[in-house]
């Protein structure tokens, strides 16, 4: 297991407030995280962001469960990981039903962020744990294969 | 994010600073809106404090692009930072969206 | 098999073929017989050219070595297409994938979405797929569409897609996941090999050339094709693919646009108006704008700006012709605004673009009402669609054969290819000659249709290698064409004493037998210890099938017509052999032995020359020999497995 360099987790309601907190804190962890390229945190960034954006909008409360956004980032020399809960939020596979078709209209992107995610990151999963839906995105860093 | 806006002779300068976001994305919307309802129907959107953009904010610009484009006129973007680049590139939207070197430039060929 | 050997032969080849072919042109043309003449030299330029792409393409025949371990923790979805084919059909290769030994999720994509199907699925842990609501009354795209659906559902970092029949070896996923350590590596393909094929393949169902020295050698220049199945790609490639996709589409439709323009201004030259000095100087700016705008548009300019200059160049010439009082006809205008092309609303469809394109530009405008037509055209596709509800579509869905065309995509994002010369999984071929007929059209109009919708030779991002593998491929598609006029001149000559080389003498064979010779030894240093003869012979006997292909794809791309396929009866068709699927073959045969007699008639009344008679009696039993394997495909009664030759698998 390689030695984690850099970590961060936040905690929030599911809201704008929380969202910008989370760019904050991983703006904070790059300068953690100096030897990565600028393209590996550029497109992390943009994937958790999109990500968790995901969460905001589409995650549907459980009956009476207030809806979080939990994101917990780790960096290692080869691999950044990012896990996003959709914390209370009900069962269900974002990729399942967003992606495939945005609907029409101007505010609608979901469609393309999961495809950029999926575009970003090398692997992306779903995981139901808890009480709670969970995003994994990892990226193996540039300089290192496999 | 922070809009101002610059009317000029030719066309109208919107200067987006912070991250151009899903909390940003509407009121990108509303600010071209209401430029281009005031009669500048050629707008810049000078993106140089922006340093982020995800599809949110991709979407918006797309929707600005259109609104100009119903008012007979035109959609264009200078100085865009790598991340915005990169996404751009990415969506191949590079090719929609020609970023320009500088405000300037952009409606300087018409 | 030594390079330098293979080397030799292609420049010996290339050499002693230009020395032919030149002298063909410049010294030897029979111009008293030029109706003749001239398509044999045109022939036989085109051989020589597939000759030199066949040359380059081994050029550089890459056999790789064992391959490399795979990362233990990568993440595999198999997908196993199907649309109606029997159940116990697909469930075989989904068991056979279950067993595959590498971890991965195997998921059955059933077009048909058949409730046995599924139970069936359930009942042995198999992923089931259908089509999700969304693509309700939408276009379906066939296989790349029920992949790009599924896509949109699973997650796997790399995924496997087996064709129905496409039995996989347990081992298929470690022998191959490997090739991925490399992050540039998007896609690694192994060999289509058949199982229920005979030792002499009547049908040419195996493709041991291509499936072998061809993909070896594309391999060499980081081209090697994706077939569509037994292939692995990674997810994070296709997905960027489908980002940039979105963009293309609009490409597609600005170019579409613009050739509608060119067209509506040039019927409007012919108008009585479009005498007036005014009017003619303005439909020249209007077509020289449209003119630059394509070139723009083919060096990869931005799509907004094409059409913005454009639009304004429009829309100041229509100012100009309505500020000079030109009778303005307002028939046309009400016509335009009839024409459903909303304005500001965008099509969807990219066919309905097509043909409304088409109507807007065949019309016989005036001055005036052609321009205003090109600006309904160009607000038709203008680039705000963009916003439109629209999927990603990370497989290319622009031609019938997905395949190429998102591997040729994603060599030009630069992306790389692998080919694995292992049989690891045992497909179902044809077995009657109406289904390979079909299926021999429906390849060879895909590749048609990439090469008249995204000419490699242009396509931004490609490598000149990569750029000359797709064109081979392509090129040779285009056989159709000069095997009527093998068949053509040699039955001319027989029958009419008419020779389209201006005399058989010495010159002529001591240019063209050595390049014959090199070349029959290329193909046997290059297919050595496979057969390649049954290919030859197909890619020879199936010329109306060739031709029907570049004219079909010609018109579904030019001028958005439907490819008019023929529904492909699965099981055998019963009854009597189906002599009428190759009456154009049969015709020629019959020509060519009506000939072969005629020419033996005027010989023994001195009407034609010995050498001319022996050189195309030669020629003509070469032709009957070549086309006698349909006989042979026609009369296949199907696979049987007693008469199989234990040695033709697992060679």
């Amino acid at each position: 297991m390689a030695e984690i360099v850099a970590r961060f987790s936040r905690r929030g309601p599911a809201s704008e407030e929380t969202l910008e907190a989370v760019h904050a804190a991983l703006d904070e962890l790059w300068t953690d995280a100096e030897f990565l390229s600028d393209l590996d945190r550029m497109a992390f960034t943009t994937a958790v962001i999109e990500a968790s954006t995901n969460v905001i909008r589409h995650a549907q409360p459980d009956d009476g469960a207030e809806l979080q956004l939990g994101v917990d980032v780790t960096v290692s020399a080869e691999r950044l990981e990012a896990r996003i809960s959709e914390i209370g939020a009900r069962h269900s596979d974002p990729a399942a039903e967003d992606a495939a078709m945005p609907e029409a209209g101007a505010e609608n992107e979901s469609g393309w962020g999961l495809a950029l995610i999926q575009a970003l990151v090398t692997t992306v999963t779903f995981e139901r744990e808890g009480g709670s839906n969970v995003w994994v995105l990892r990226r193996n860093a540039s300089n290192h294969s496999g | 994010m922070q809009f101002t806006v610059e009317r000029l002779p030719d066309y109208a300068e919107v200067n987006g600073v912070g991250k151009l976001n899903m909390v940003a994305a509407p009121k990108l919307r509303e600010v071209v809106a209401d430029v281009v309802a005031h009669g500048s129907n050629h707008v810049v959107v000078n993106m140089a404090g922006t340093d982020f953009m995800d599809s949110s904010g991709l979407g918006a610009l797309i929707g600005c692009l259109k609104l100009a484009r119903q008012a007979g006129g035109d959609l264009r973007i200078a100085n865009v930072q790598p991340q915005v680049q990169m996404v751009l590139e990415l969506t191949s939207m590079h090719r929609v969206l020609t970023p320009y070197q500088s405000v300037e430039a952009a409606f300087s060929n018409g | 098999m030594n390079r330098f050997l293979v080397r030799l032969v292609v420049v010996l080849t290339i050499i002693l073929g230009i020395n032919y072919v030149a002298w063909r042109w410049l010294d030897s043309l029979n111009w008293s017989a030029w109706w003749i003449a001239v398509p044999l030299v045109l022939a036989e330029t085109y051989s020589l050219i597939d000759v030199c792409l066949f040359g380059v393409t081994v050029w550089r025949l890459k056999r790789r070595p064992e391959p490399p371990e795979p990362d233990p923790g990568a993440t595999v979805d198999v997908f196993i297409t199907t649309y109606n084919e029997p159940l116990d059909l697909v469930m075989e290769t989904a068991l056979a994938a279950q067993r595959i030994r590498f971890p991965h999720n195997t998921w059955i994509l059933d077009d048909g979405a058949r409730d046995e199907l599924r139970g069936l699925a359930e009942e042995h842990g198999l992923g089931y797929l259908t089509r999700s609501a969304d693509w309700a009354d939408r276009p379906r795209h066939a296989k790349a569409g029920n992949l790009n659906n599924a896509l949109m559902t699973t997650s796997g970092e790399f995924l496997l897609i087996l064709d129905a029949d496409q039995i996989p070896e347990p081992e298929i996923l470690d022998r191959t996941l490997g090739y991925f350590r490399n992050p540039k590596v998007a896609l690694v393909q192994t060999p289509q090999y058949f199982s229920n094929v005979p030792a002499d393949d009547p049908l040419g169902s195996q493709a041991p050339l291509f499936y072998g020295p061809i993909q070896q050698g594309k391999d060499g220049w980081n081209a090697a094709f994706f077939c569509g199945s037994n292939a692995i790609l990674r997810r994070e490639a296709l997905m960027q693919l489908g980002l940039a996709g979105y963009v293309r589409e609009v490409d597609r439709g600005v170019r579409q646009a613009l050739a509608g323009a060119r067209r509506a201004v040039r019927q409007a030259r012919r108008s009585p108006q479009a005498s007036d000095p005014l009017v003619s100087a303005l439909l020249d700016e209007v077509a020289e704008a449209a003119e630059q705008a394509s070139r723009e548009l083919k060096d990869g300019a931005s799509l907004s700006e094409i059409t913005y200059r454009v639009r304004r160049k429009v829309d100041a010439a229509v100012q100009t012709l309505v500020a000079a009082d030109f009778s303005a006809l307002e028939a046309d205008l009400a016509e335009i605004a009839a024409m459903d092309l909303a304005r500001g609303e965008g099509l969807e469809v990219p066919d309905e673009l097509d043909s409304a394109v088409e109507r807007m530009a065949k019309r016989d405008w005036s001055p005036l009402g052609a321009l205003e037509s090109v600006q309904a055209i160009l607000d038709a596709v203008s680039v705000e669609r963009s916003d439109e509800a629209q999927p990603i579509m990370p497989l290319a869905t622009i031609s019938v054969t997905e395949d190429m065309a998102t591997a040729m995509r994603m060599h030009g994002m630069g992306w790389e290819s692998v080919y694995h010369h292992e049989i690891l999984a045992y497909g179902l071929a044809p077995e009657d000659v109406q289904t390979m007929l079909t299926q021999r059209l429906r390849w060879a109009q895909g590749t048609i249709q990439v090469l008249l919708r995204e000419n490699p030779l242009v396509q931004p991002g490609l490598k000149p290698g990569q750029r000359l593998m797709y064109f081979a491929t392509m090129w040779s598609y285009l056989s159709g064409f000069a095997a009527v006029v093998y068949i053509a001149a040699p039955i001319v000559y027989l029958t009419l004493g008419i020779l389209p080389v201006s005399s058989l003498s010495f010159d002529f064979f001591i240019r063209f037998i050595p390049f014959m010779v090199v070349n029959q030894l290329l193909f046997a240093v290059i297919g050595r210890g496979v057969s390649t003869w049954r290919g030859q012979q197909y890619s020879l006997a199936l010329f109306p099938t060739w031709i029907k292909a570049c004219t079909t794809a010609a018109r579904n791309v030019w001028f958005g017509r439907p490819l008019g396929f023929a529904v492909t009866p699965k099981a055998r068709q019963s009854g009597a052999p189906g002599w009428s699927l190759i009456r154009p073959q049969l015709v020629a045969m019959v020509l060519l032995a009506v000939a072969l007699v005629a020419g033996l008639g005027r010989l023994a009344a001195g009407m034609n020359e010995p050498i001319g008679t022996l050189v195309n009696v030669a020629w003509v039993v070469f032709d009957l020999v070549v086309m006698s394997v349909l006989i042979k495909a026609v009369r296949y009664k199907g696979f049987n497995p007693l008469e199989r030759n234990a040695d033709a698998i697992h060679r």
